[in-house]
């Protein structure tokens, strides 16, 4: 974690990954400062670049849409979503990350929002998944494990899951949704209102009758519910077939709790 | 069950559903996408929208948003901040999000006005062409009951529809403050009538007609809004979907607001001005009640037709039909002032209930009927006896949960209903009990596996349960979340498991748990959980009789006293209490102990039964050293009669207080009160455990022990002999259980001068010690041999005494254990020397120093002491 006393530091080497990019370095700073919990310091480059390409660098922007963005596409694939309509619903999410949703006036590009207690590319991988389910909600329903599965980093959006193979992931797929299915019906139509659905918690609320914090409490037990039992079978799955469960079980941790957390609150 | 009908789906969100029929919902919603769609859209549109806090995400900043009143909107609404522009207009604040969009306040800069800016982000052209077409459709009604369209279009994937901007309020927060007569109201909706029939008049369906769409501006005039929804009555096919409540049925239909949709376009027709009719005459059905005039009645029972080929042929002819009644009303009709209360509109329930509710929901997530049948279920599969047991400790979760919902529900009121506890603090106490909940799932569990193999605690099993009380305590609670970061409720739930499998008897597994959730608490700072912890595991340290528990209890007690955890430190106290009784020496710490577990208890919420019990049981000991017989019986009977109270009469912890009764009678002198109390213990075990069960071989072993002091000696015989075979069939022939009752009978049996049966007894018992041990040289052997040695002296065995003896005395050494058996012990020998012809010197020394030891002994040893005279004087 990063503190006020080595913020300089930190902060120099973040901005040393990222040669060629210009920022202000006090806006910056105060950026940084003022992110609560503060950001890991693995993940200061990160960040940086985040604030860069939000406040316009076009050095910046160009990296983020080279190295970052296709994490959104390949989350908007594991959502079965069209090719044309893969196209639109990218652009939606550069333009939601870039520039914000306001048209003249101050619109908040959301990459400020984010926070660096993950990979950057895990994170904007989430936030693809939410922006196309906004958008789907109208049509066919997306089943409620592809988008938890959308939202699940791959190696390559992720440095904490280096260990992870390419068929190990197909495992997590399977362990994730059989965890879906220990779910009761309450946590997984829960999941649904507040990710699918993208009912508020009064409104959940007030269909249980029950107080937002309540439910709230209930989707966060749901989610850690979902964690657990996915780790579990994934863990049981991958008995004897590697000697890096124990690494591989600690990265999923970070990460895909992480991921899973944002995606489901 | 089928799928949901507009009142199935009202009745969710009124709050008015019975927990059965809640669940059948729950498990339909779980596989109908459409259905549960539905609910999601009803609660859109139940809760008014003021303020939006999404499930939390990372990236919520709202410190640094624009200034809009609602930062979150960007989800789900095109977000505009003052200022922004749309088009021409100017983006002054934001007045609401309905289904279609947001509505802001903008001003016109090119006609110089206010008006009011409906706002839609668009997923495709066709869409935004539409509504633009709809705008346009709209923009030809001119008419005093509708809202004007002034302008609409795109701006950059943006819909926007300029219209006026009505100074007043929605129909129903106008009726919430304006007192009216029935009359009065009903010619306000027949405005609305008025503005739909106009609608029609040009072509236009609104929809989505219901009373939050009816705008009543300061004049009390009602203006219809929001034709969100229309079609142009071309016949085109699905249209493209909207955000917010529009979403396709399984035909591809849209539909709207569930509560007033007419029965048609439910089931999948399009809607029309048939439809628009219904939900028209639903709305002002609802908003008169029953005490409207009988014809209007009429009227709206015909508007609300089934079918709607039997509606009226126009709303112009409905609302002329229900004007005409109204006119005719004479004034003088009750003046009744309408309270909001009075229309069926969606109420958002009454917070009571809603904390009722919310605290047996959350208990019948955790233990509901299924857990409970389960349990049940496996009752069956057990002995009688276990089978009662399993009820006791089912019936003792029932009460702790029912104190759970009690506890939940005030805390829930107190916040919510009254205001009276900050929610912080409801927080705090919520996880508190969520995390007993936990513990209560935990137990719930092992008594669905329960084995007779581990009953012995299973009566008492809620132990293991938290104390609820402190879920109550404000104060400690606040402390406690100071002192650390939020308890993790995992490390809680194992430690629970642990409490469990030492309840249990599964020292083994238990030991390599706790040690484990120390280590675990102390990484993550959790000093409650490590104190707690320490402290049991100190406790089976304690129970499987090792060294080293009193350091585990001084730990415990040091970290409880640090975080100020005043339970855990009279716990502390009560062990170290315990341990200090029971040695001679340390009986002023004994004793200055037992007065701050007094102390301490005292200062705990709650009758606080088991330590107080526990505290009295130690007690008893204490005061029997000292002597104080009266107060050593008086503690004893409130540690008996504590436990029976909360863990049963035959728990371990009862029975050990009950033999600790006993004790205290035979040290009184009342030695027939000692038996009683025995034989009452051995009563009550064969009623509820069965004349087989093994605890019964202990409670015979008592029983015969003091029965022998009284002088019963046949009886007491007899009781051994139980022990010996209740042990012998519950443990086998080898176990130590069997070698001590067989002790006891063969010295019985010698004092009766039994002695070939009391030969036969202590060769078995050597040979069990012999093996137990698994050495020759076992001091536990010493008294068996000296026993043996004196049986086989009287059955003139010389040579075999004298060998069985001086083994005695070569394991014996100069050791301390069994003195009160040298005097016996050297006589025999003495005899024995003397009738083997070996050392007679040395057997009359032997003999005159057993002479001086019974001399000095008095008492009952005075007649041997005279025997050994006897002897000394026939044989020098």
């Amino acid at each position: 974690m990063v503190d006020d006393a080595s913020i300089t530091p930190a902060l120099s080497a973040a901005i040393g990954a990222h040669p060629g990019v210009t920022v202000d370095a006090d806006r910056f700073r105060t950026h940084v400062a003022a992110i609560e919990p503060p950001p890991r310091a693995d993940a200061l480059a990160d960040v940086y670049l985040a604030f860069a390409a939000a406040s316009g660098d076009a050095v910046a922007v160009r990296a983020f849409e080279t190295n970052i963005l296709p994490a959104a596409a390949a989350a908007l694939r594991v959502l079965g979503t069209s090719r044309d309509a893969l196209d639109e619903s990218l652009q939606r999410v550069r333009l939601a990350l870039l520039v914000g949703r306001g048209l003249d006036g101050p619109g908040r590009p959301r990459l400020l929002d984010y926070r660096g207690h993950g990979a950057l590319r895990a994170w904007v991988r989430v936030i693809a998944v939410r922006e196309s389910l906004m958008l789907h909600r109208g049509a066919k329903e997306i089943p409620l494990g592809d988008a938890v599965l959308a939202a699940v980093p791959d190696p390559a959006d992720d440095p904490e899951l280096r260990y992870m193979r390419g068929e190990m992931r197909d495992q997590l797929a399977i362990a994730i949704r059989e965890a879906l299915g220990e779910l009761t019906p309450r946590e997984r139509t829960l999941l649904r209102y507040s990710l699918l659905d993208d009912l508020t918690l009064d409104e959940i609320g007030a269909i249980y009758a029950t107080h937002k914090s309540t439910i709230s409490r209930w989707l966060s037990r749901a989610r850690e519910r979902l964690w657990e039992l996915a780790r579990d079978r994934l863990a049981l799955r991958l008995a004897g077939q590697t000697d890096q469960i124990s690494s591989l079980v600690r990265g999923l941790q970070s990460s895909l709790e992480l991921s899973l957390e944002r995606l489901l609150g | 069950m089928d799928c949901l009908d507009a009142d199935s789906v009202t009745a969710v969100l009124n709050g008015s559903l019975d927990a059965h029929t809640r669940a059948s919902i729950d498990e339909h919603l779980d596989v109908c996408d459409a259905c549960r769609r539905l609910v999601a859209a009803a609660a859109r549109d139940h809760v008014q929208r003021d303020t939006i806090e999404r499930p939390a995400s990372e990236g919520a900043a709202p410190t640094t948003q624009p200034a809009t009143s609602h930062p979150q909107a960007a989800a789900r609404h095109v977000m505009l901040a003052p200022g922004a522009t749309v088009d021409r207009y100017v983006v002054r604040d934001f007045l609401g999000a309905g289904a279609m969009g947001a509505v802001y306040a903008a001003r016109d800069p090119k006609l110089d006005r206010e008006i009011a800016l409906k706002v839609v982000g668009t997923a495709s052209d066709q869409r935004a062409n539409r509504l633009v077409r709809e705008a346009q459709a709209m923009a030809r009604v001119s008419h005093p009951n509708v809202v004007p369209v002034y302008d609409a279009g795109t701006d950059e994937r943006v819909v926007f529809i300029a219209m006026k901007k009505v100074d007043g309020a929605r129909l129903p927060a106008y009726v919430a403050k304006t007192a009216m007569t029935r009359g009065e109201l009903l010619s306000l909706l027949c405005g609305a009538g008025r503005g739909l029939a106009a609608a029609h008049a040009a072509g236009i369906v609104h929809r989505d007609f219901k009373p939050d769409n009816v705008l009543v501006d300061n004049a009390g005039t009602a203006q219809v809004a929001d034709f969100g929804l229309a079609a142009i009555g071309e016949s085109e096919g699905a249209t493209s979907d909207d955000r917010g409540d529009a979403f396709r049925t399984a035909d591809g239909t849209i539909v709207g607001t569930p509560a007033y949709l007419a029965p048609e376009v439910r089931r999948g027709q399009r809607a029309d001005a048939a439809s628009d009719q219904y939900a028209f005459a639903l709305t002002v059905s609802e908003a008169l009640g029953d005490e409207a005039p009988r014809r209007v009645r009429k009227a709206l029972d015909r508007a609300r037709a089934e079918d709607p080929k039997d509606r009226y042929p126009s709303m112009t002819a409905l609302v002329s039909k229900l004007e005409h009644r109204s006119l005719a009303l004479p004034i003088g009709v009750a003046v009744i002032v309408i309270a909001a209360g009075i229309f069926a509109w969606p109420r958002k329930g009454d917070p009571a209930a809603a904390c009722d509710n919310e605290a047996r929901a959350a208990l019948a997530q955790t233990f509901g009927d299924e857990q409970r049948a389960a349990i049940t279920a496996h009752g069956k599969t057990l002995s009688p006896v276990l089978a009662r047991d399993l009820d006791r400790a089912l019936a003792g979760v029932d009460r702790y949960t029912s104190e759970w919902v009690a506890m939940r529900e005030s805390s829930c009121r107190a916040t919510i209903v009254t205001g009276e506890q900050p929610s912080d603090v409801d927080e705090l106490r919520a996880r508190c009990l969520d995390a007993r909940l936990d513990e209560v799932a935990v137990v719930a569990k092992a008594l669905t596996t329960l084995d007779a193999a581990h009953a012995a605690g299973v009566a008492d099993i809620t132990s293991v349960l938290g104390d609820l009380e402190q879920c109550a305590d404000a104060k400690a609670l606040r402390a406690v979340d100071k002192a650390g970061p939020e308890e993790p409720r995992e490390l809680r739930r194992r430690l629970a498991e642990a409490h469990l499998a030492m309840e249990q008897g599964y020292f083994d597994q238990a030991e390599p748990q706790l040690d484990a959730i120390v280590e675990a608490a102390k990484a993550s700072k959790l000093p409650a959980v490590e104190a707690e912890a320490t402290l049991s595991k100190a406790t089976l340290v304690a129970r499987t009789g090792r060294k080293g528990a009193s350091e585990g209890f001084r730990d415990a007690l040091s970290i409880a006293e640090r975080i100020g955890d005043s339970s855990l430190r009279v716990d502390a106290q009560i062990a170290l209490l315990a341990e200090a009784t029971g040695d001679r020496a340390r009986r002023s710490e004994a004793e200055l102990l037992a007065k701050l577990v007094a102390d301490g208890i005292e200062a705990l919420p709650g009758p606080q039964t088991k330590r107080r019990a526990l505290s009295q049981g130690n007690l008893a000991v204490l005061y029997e050293d000292k002597g104080d017989f009266a107060a050593a019986e008086k503690a004893a009977h409130l540690a008996i009669d504590g436990f029976r109270e909360v863990a049963g009469p035959t728990h371990p912890y009862t029975l050990a207080a009950r033999d600790q009764l006993a004790h205290i009678e035979v040290s009184k002198g009342d030695i027939p009160k000692a038996v009683a109390v025995a034989y009452d213990v051995v009563t009550d075990l064969t009623k509820t455990l069965g004349p087989d069960a093994p605890e019964l071989a202990k409670a015979e072993l008592t029983y015969g022990t003091y029965l022998a002091f009284w002088g019963k000696t046949d009886d007491a015989a007899k009781a051994f002999q139980r022990s010996h075979d209740l042990a012998v069939r519950a443990y086998g022939p080898d176990h130590p259980k069997v070698g001590e009752a067989l002790r006891k009978l063969a010295y019985l049996e010698l004092s009766r001068k039994h002695h070939a049966e009391a030969a036969d007894a202590f060769t078995r018992a050597i040979a069990i010690q012999t093996k137990a041990a698994k050495r020759t040289d076992d001091p536990k052997l010493v008294p068996l041999l000296v026993g043996l040695g004196q049986v086989q002296i009287e059955l003139g065995d010389a040579p075999a005494a004298k060998a069985t003896l001086e083994r005695a005395f070569a394991i014996w050494g100069d050791s301390q254990r069994d003195a009160h058996l040298r005097p016996q012990a050297g006589f025999a020998l003495a005899r024995a020397l003397w009738d083997t012809g070996g050392d007679k010197t040395k057997a009359r020394e032997l003999a005159t120093e057993a002479h001086a030891q019974f001399l000095a002994n008095k008492g009952p040893w005075l007649p041997l002491a005279h025997e050994v005279e006897q002897w000394l004087t026939t044989h020098r």
